[in-house]
């Protein structure tokens, strides 16, 4: 059963020269106690599409959706206060950046039991225990110690643990993790990697990683999202993403992707060309500009949902039956 | 924390010692002198010349110097100049209570009002409610307090014929000293905390906030004023010793029986003695407010260190 529904999703931003269009239609589901994984470039529209489900948006955005359910419920009927009961308790989300995602004025104590003492109604004693337990959860050493401390005195990767122990404190039933490890540096990168494996194993919450590194997520996910433009352009497992990809971008994307076998001399295949711009977006296919298949159809129209197997989605022209049949631009 | 605030402590006395010297020199460099026969018209000038000699006056000047800090060691500030038989200790004794009650009034209310209109302006940015605001604080900010008072004072006693500002002997009688002191204040708390508001308002805990499901009263009362208020707290020194050491144009036009006067009257009057009391009387309050107003800071914002 899906536990997240969305369907027609579109969010704007309406600033001083224009409205910018940063997700345009998408429908997506996640599942109980999955790992789904967004990947897209900076602009791509991953961020606020979860930001959108959240409703954690600046009051200029606008978000419109034919349905946007939680475990059956209709987000957007929701009143403020029945949203909060949600943020925190059902949907955890942990942040890009760590260095400034903790409010510096309250020690790691005061932030970490704010959810149980809210969703929970836990005392301050039973708070305490509980932050503890979060915190040798996740990893920190000297957990009692670190429990009074603020987070000025916790590394990058601490803090990121934090809010990770922050997140999961109301055990929710799903984890969103906005691009939780761009801000570290790769050895903590991988260990925050590790946390968030242990955790889809240990809890039964569903986890939905946003990033723009498919290496991130590859052995991580069960099912990956590819982002560009504010739209979806593939979706499928993992190995449907990395063996059968069928979009053009999500075989650049895999083109980019430093091998570690690789000689090397040889040189990293980049996207040629810029993200279009989302203010005024280009008809048809978002990617269309970039795409070295492009036919002139792909500028006109939007391209439409292709069905393959076990739920692989494609949104390409070149599905259509009637289209040249191109090489496949991965070697794997 | 105890060894900071020694430290302060001593940087504070040296702060006033040399506050203490330049001020000593500064006021008998100035033209003329309390008894300057080409002041004193009324008086023969061999009154004046005794008693000048009396207040030692035709010492040398380095010699008047050590001795007055003979004296101010001792924990006096000498005879007043104006006032016979007056010491400057027993006048500040009667008089400071007076501005400090109408200064903290002064300071509470500004701040009980300012704060929240910061925090008001900030949650309704680029509506009305902001704009009227940010007016008021406009105003308030660039008309200087003598012309509200003047404004105030014509409205009530010269329009509306109130006798409020008339006696020092009635509650009432302090509305319009508190008015006038605070409004200054209020319009730049007022600004200062809207800035640092919005500041607040759009950093990522508070967004890490609402993801928790805190609740938009605690995440701007709890999460975004804590962060807000810093600069308000680092303002709140000197504002302390201003407002509380008394205004010298808001108890003049006010009646107030304060302390404000004495800035300018003894001054003019050329009161040595009271001169250099209210010097230090004021000098000792800013550090004393300034450390205090840092140590708030400190307990606010862990980053802060008191050591350096």
């Amino acid at each position: 059963m899906s536990l997240l529904e969305v369907k027609n999703l579109k969010t704007t931003f309406a600033i001083g020269v224009g409205t910018v269009q940063a997700v345009r239609g998408i429908s997506f589901h996640v599942d109980e106690g999955e790992f789904v994984g967004i990947v897209g470039e900076s602009g791509s529209g991953k961020s606020v599409t979860m930001l959108s489900v959240m409703d954690l948006l600046p009051n200029y955005a606008k978000v419109e959706a034919d349905s946007m359910t939680f475990a059956g419920k209709e987000l957007r009927e929701m009143n403020a206060r029945e949203l909060r009961a949600l943020h925190g308790k059902e949907i955890g989300m942990i942040f890009q950046d760590p260095m400034t995602s903790l409010n510096p004025l309250f020690t790691v104590e005061q932030q970490l039991s704010e959810p149980l003492r809210i969703h929970l109604g836990m005392k301050r004693d039973a708070a305490r225990a509980k932050a503890l337990e979060l915190l040798r959860q996740v990893e920190i050493p000297d957990p009692e110690q670190r429990l009074k401390q603020y987070p000025h005195e916790f590394s990058g990767g601490m803090r990121q643990r934090v809010m990770i122990a922050m997140a999961i404190a109301c055990s929710p039933k799903m984890v969103i993790a906005d691009e939780p490890t761009t801000a570290l540096d790769v050895t903590i990168q991988a260990q925050i990697l590790d946390l968030l494996e242990n955790l889809k194993k240990n809890t039964n919450a569903a986890i939905v990683m946003i990033t723009h590194d498919l290496g991130v997520i590859a052995s991580m996910c069960s099912r990956i999202i590819v982002m560009y433009g504010g739209m979806i352009c593939e979706e499928g497992s993992s190995r449907d993403i990395f063996y059968r990809a069928q979009h053009p971008y999500t075989w650049g994307l895999l083109n980019s992707i430093p091998k570690i076998h690789h000689d090397r001399h040889e040189k990293l295949v980049p996207i040629h060309g810029t993200p279009p711009d989302m203010l005024k977006p280009p008809a048809g296919c978002p990617f269309a500009p970039r795409c070295r298949y492009c036919m002139p159809v792909c500028r006109m129209m939007t391209p439409p949902e292709t069905g393959l197997d076990h739920g692989h989605r494609v949104f390409c022209h070149l599905m259509h039956a009637k289209a040249p049949k191109v090489e496949r631009g991965v070697d794997r | 924390m105890l060894r900071y605030i020694l430290k302060r402590l001593m940087a504070g006395v040296l702060t006033i010692v040399i506050l203490i010297t330049v001020a000593f020199f500064m006021m008998h460099a100035m033209p003329g002198s309390p008894f300057s026969p080409a002041e004193q018209k009324n008086v023969p000038p061999e009154i004046l010349e005794r008693l000048a000699e009396s207040y030692g006056l035709n010492r040398p000047i380095l010699e008047q110097y050590l001795e007055y800090w003979k004296s101010l060691l001792n924990g006096e500030l000498g005879i007043s100049f104006k006032k016979p038989d007056t010491s400057v200790n027993s006048i500040i004794a009667t008089h400071f209570p007076v501005s400090a009650q109408v200064g903290g009034i002064a300071v509470i209310f500004s701040l009980m009002v300012g704060i929240p209109l910061g925090i008001v302006s900030a949650m309704h940015r680029g509506k009305a409610a902001d704009f009227a605001t940010m007016a008021f604080a406009t105003i308030g900010i660039s008309v200087p307090t003598y012309v509200f008072s003047v404004l105030l004072l014509w409205f009530f006693a010269g329009v509306c014929h109130l006798s409020i500002t008339v006696w020092w002997d009635q509650w009432y009688n302090y509305l319009l000293p508190v008015a006038c002191l605070s409004f200054n204040p209020i319009a730049y708390i007022a600004r200062q905390t809207r800035s640092s508001m919005l500041e607040a308002l759009e950093a990522d805990y508070i967004r890490t906030a609402r993801a928790k499901g805190v609740s938009e009263l605690m995440v701007v009362a709890k999460h975004a004023l804590k962060n807000a208020i810093t600069p308000v707290v680092t303002y709140l020194g000197p504002l302390v010793a201003g407002l509380l050491t008394g205004s010298f144009v808001v108890e003049r036009f006010f009646s107030v029986p304060g302390i404000g006067r004495y800035f300018v009257t003894s001054v003019s009057d050329r009161d040595y003695t009271m001169i250099m009391g209210i010097v230090i009387f004021f000098g000792v309050f800013v550090v004393i407010c300034n450390l205090i107003s840092d140590i708030l800071l400190a307990v606010i914002d862990p980053r802060v260190k008191l050591s350096k």
